[in-house]
């Protein structure tokens, strides 16, 4: 083989390596392609991750304006200008009522920077980022904040919030931190608009009474309305007669608060907080009874007549003007478990351990005394009741009972007095004390017509 | 062999009714919601509802029937078992029961049970 021989194999061999190795780059190429195109099919949000990532580094590399929807930002800020952000009733400025314009566009350009993410998209930690801008500031700063952005932007956001991709996301328990800072502390017009893109903020009502009331013209699922009814949060304390159930079947609940507000008022108003902008903070407690803090706008479910769809004050308002402890804490706990038709159906038991934080015991009704009864009254507890589930057979549930002393199947009461001397047990209805004044039984009578008694400390 | 194919056979059969049928039988057959006449309202069972300056509440609903009491949210309730197309007077208002709906699958919880009566505010 002469040199030039040599160097013609040595030419055709590089020409073929070289062919080899194309041959090979197109197929790396085309296999990551393949790759990205399943996981797009798999996660489509990566999808958006992946694009958003990508026009932002263009932009940044272009020096243009790295904002997604700047267009519609601006129209909304111009929009805004020297209006007057709306408020709740009983919202005071609480000082927060100045802004730092540099302040707030940096923290604008830091919540859009850690809401682009990265070539994987937004990952949990850049949440974080997110979330800790908002921390930082105060609720004008936040409303004028949530002005500069999109409504795209907010929809982005939120879906992000909400990604089940593996490393992007948060949990329910997460996102619920980020809407407590928002809560407490913005304007009702920012929550109102962010309310728009999640039900986390403002506990949706539609599917209340069941699949069957969802097509029915006359439900509250179909004819309610968020308003803001006229109120004090207290009149006097919390007493079991300022509440009454309304349209929506969370009588454990109703019983549960109205059992600790006879046990302990004070538990009842120390769970509320008011905040500066309005809202009211709840403290519940979970089933491991950690407390968590739920935030809820004033503005609450109304009938087309302006009255409450679901708990009311029993018929107690004075002048049109609502005691809202009771609805503060019935949306509290909707928007602690999702949305309200989350609570229909339950048993005191859950209701008595999230407002106290203690563990609830349940047992038959014949398990305890007379005595015992009276014991966990004069100890501070409370006792909720779960009445039969078929009364055919028992005189107390019959129609010939006058209506508002007749005891209801499938509901929840609770006993507000026990009178050891006389052999007595007195149960209270949530439907309220107006119209069904507490029912006092013998105790046989109390043991027959009971499924389960479920005793409560209310306070340590 | 023979033996392994008829069990991988049947194994396949059971996946496949189980999954067209439903995993633990069929659900309960609800019954039809019934066509309603213009202006009946919806109560839902032991559910207390606010229409006309009237608190109404439908109990013990079955398909025959419902108690169905009330007031005007201050007074003593009142009320008894009503038919369906019977009436009760609620603060001298007279209130028909149109119709009832009973839920299938009540559930267990106290408040879980969405059966419904329907009763018009006649005249």
């Amino acid at each position: 083989m002469d040199r030039h021989t040599s160097h013609a194999v040595v030419g055709k061999r590089q020409e073929r390596e070289r062919g080899a190795s194309t041959v090979e780059y197109v197929g790396i190429i085309i296999a990551v392609a393949v790759l990205i195109g399943a996981l797009l099919v798999v996660f489509p949000s990566v999808g958006d991750s992946l694009a958003d990532g990508a026009k932002t580094a263009v932009c940044k590399i272009t020096g243009g304006d790295c904002s997604s929807g700047s267009g519609s930002n601006q129209a909304e800020s111009s929009e805004n200008n020297g209006t007057q952000p709306g408020q709740y009733a009983n919202a005071s400025n609480g000082g927060q009522q100045t802004t730092d314009p540099a302040f707030v566009s940096q923290a604008v350009k830091d919540l859009r920077d850690a809401l682009a993410g990265g070539l994987f998209g937004v990952r949990s930690g850049d949440l974080e980022d997110a979330r800790q801008v908002i921390e930082a500031l105060g609720g004008a700063e936040i409303d004028a904040l949530i002005a500069q952005m999109s409504d795209d932007e907010l929809r982005q956001w939120v879906d992000q919030l909400n990604d089940s991709w593996l490393f992007g996301g948060w949990n329910a328990s997460e996102r619920r931190q980020l809407w407590e800072l928002f809560a407490s502390r913005a304007s009702k017009d920012t929550i109102d608009r962010l309310a728009r893109f999640t039900d986390e903020l403002q506990p949706s009502f539609n599917q209340v009474g069941g699949d069957s009331a969802r097509d029915d013209p006359t439900s509250p699922a179909n004819t309610g309305q968020y308003g803001e009814l006229p109120h004090s949060l207290f009149t006097n304390g919390a007493s079991p007669d300022d509440v009454s159930q309304g349209a929506i079947g969370d009588c454990w609940w109703i019983a549960s608060m109205m059992a600790v507000a006879q046990a302990n008022p004070q538990v009842i108003q120390d769970a509320i907080t008011i905040n500066p902008n309005g809202t009211y903070t709840v403290r519940l407690y979970d089933q491991n009874g950690n407390p968590v803090q739920v935030t809820v706008t004033p503005d609450m479910v109304l009938n087309p007549d302006g009255t409450p769809a679901f708990v009311d004050n029993n018929g107690q308002q004075v002048s049109g003007n609502y005691e809202l402890w009771p609805m503060v804490l019935e949306k509290a706990l909707a928007l602690h478990y999702g949305e309200f038709a989350d609570i229909e159906g339950g048993n005191a038991s859950v209701g008595l351990s999230a407002l106290t934080g203690l563990p609830s015991s349940n047992t038959d009704p014949g398990v305890l005394s007379a005595q015992d009864l009276r014991s966990v009254l004069d100890g501070g507890g409370a006792i909720g009741l779960s009445s039969l589930a078929d009364g055919t057979h028992n005189p107390l549930y019959a129609d010939t009972v006058p209506s508002a002393q007749r005891l209801r199947t499938g509901h929840a009461y609770y006993v507000s007095d026990v009178d050891v001397a006389a052999g007595t047990v007195t149960v209270v209805n949530p439907w309220g004390t107006a119209q069904y004044p507490p029912l006092t039984l013998t105790y046989d009578e109390f043991v027959s017509a009971f499924r389960q008694v479920r005793t409560n400390e209310v306070t340590k | 062999m023979k033996l392994r194919y008829a069990w991988l056979t049947a194994v396949m059969v059971g996946i496949t009714v189980a999954a067209t049928t439903g995993c633990g039988g069929s659900e309960p057959e609800s019954p039809a919601m019934p066509t309603l006449p213009d202006g009946a309202i919806m109560l839902t069972q032991n559910q207390p509802n606010r229409f006309e300056g009237l608190v109404v509440v439908a109990s013990a609903i079955d398909a025959s029937g419902a108690d169905i009491s009330g007031s005007d949210g201050t007074s003593v309730a009142e009320g008894h078992w009503v038919d369906v197309d019977g009436t009760v007077e609620i603060q001298d208002r007279t209130l028909r029961l149109v119709a009832t709906w009973v839920d299938p699958d009540p559930g267990e919880g106290d408040g879980a049970d969405m059966s419904k009566a329907w009763v018009v505010v006649e005249e």
